[in-house]
């Protein structure tokens, strides 16, 4: 297999979504070019990275309140529909 | 995809991923069905059940928590507006996050034209918007991991927002590359063709964290 063959299989290695077969020819390629190797895992930890990508979470109050102005805006009042939060 | 594997799929995309609405999945359909035909307080369990969802996909896109708010709002008041297409649309979850992500981009685009022409500094007092940030709680406190964070929704927000919006969903959220197609409203092909530009890009910008 070439580096750029290789290449074009890269983002399906990472995503596990190689078949058996194909992922053992890339795997080969892989142990023979260290370019290649390299861009692999460059590929896998931004993956990861990305994966561990959050973004600040409001409290219950934020989600109770946002709930409560949906319902105002689209029922044109304010009290609580169907129970509990 | 035969039948089976569509409702596999769909049901997949449509659970809030949170503890306390998972166990109301199996509801989802009953409650729109109910919806739509009026019942006022199954719209609000919908609401409950796909609020953090829509919140954290939305926060993710636009970057700050007023724009993830208003998506919020406006993606539900819109689905509600809306509910009529729903007695011919199968997958709540799909169509919800459809509006949602199509409101999220329109945002983008818009506030990107405002910075354009005025310096966008926020459409809040700057003293409002530091009050506010206050209340929302940042579970990261450790300085690396914020700054990580931070490049990486810099990194993020520099993207074309199809590429953003896809990268988004499949390494950030987790779903599969044939929910992106249906959500999206585009070939598979064309989420893996975004995807694989987009995580070109990201290495690119990222370079120092890898």
């Amino acid at each position: 297999m070439t580096c750029r063959k290789a290449a074009q299989f890269i983002d399906d290695l990472v995503d596990g979504e190689l078949s058996a077969e194909l992922k053992l020819e890339v795997q080969r390629h892989l142990d023979l070019c260290q370019k290649c190797r390299i861009k692999s895992v460059d590929s896998y930890h931004l993956k990861f990275i990305l994966k561990t990508f959050s973004v600040p979470e409001p409290g219950q109050d934020y989600f109770i309140g946002s709930t409560e102005l949906i319902l105002s805006r689209i029922f044109g009042r304010s009290e609580q529909v169907g129970g509990v939060h | 995809m035969n039948s089976l594997n569509k409702t596999k799929l769909y049901t997949s995309i449509s659970l809030d991923k949170s503890p306390q609405d998972g166990n109301l999945s199996n509801q989802i359909p009953g409650l729109v069905r109910s919806f739509v035909a009026g019942d006022e307080a199954d719209f609000a369990t919908l609401v409950r059940m796909f609020r953090r969802k829509v919140y954290l996909t939305a926060h993710k896109i636009v970057g700050n928590h007023l724009d993830a708010d208003e998506v919020v709002q406006e993606t539900f008041v819109r689905v509600y507006r809306r509910r009529n297409e729903l007695a011919r649309i199968k997958y709540f979850s799909t169509f919800l996050m459809r509006i949602a992500t199509n409101y999220a981009i329109d945002l983008i685009r818009r506030r990107k034209m405002y910075r354009d022409y005025d310096e966008y500094s926020g459409h809040l007092p700057a003293a409002v918007q530091i009050e506010h940030s206050k209340r929302v709680n940042t579970p990261g406190e450790d300085y690396e991991n914020k700054k990580i964070m931070e490049d990486i929704q810099s990194a993020l927000d520099r993207l074309p927002p199809r590429q953003k919006l896809t990268a988004i969903l499949h390494d950030v959220d987790g779903h599969t590359k044939a929910e992106i197609a249906v959500i999206l409203e585009c070939p598979e092909a064309t989420v893996r063709s975004n995807l694989h530009i987009a995580r070109a890009k990201l290495k690119r910008m990222l370079r120092h964290r890898l």
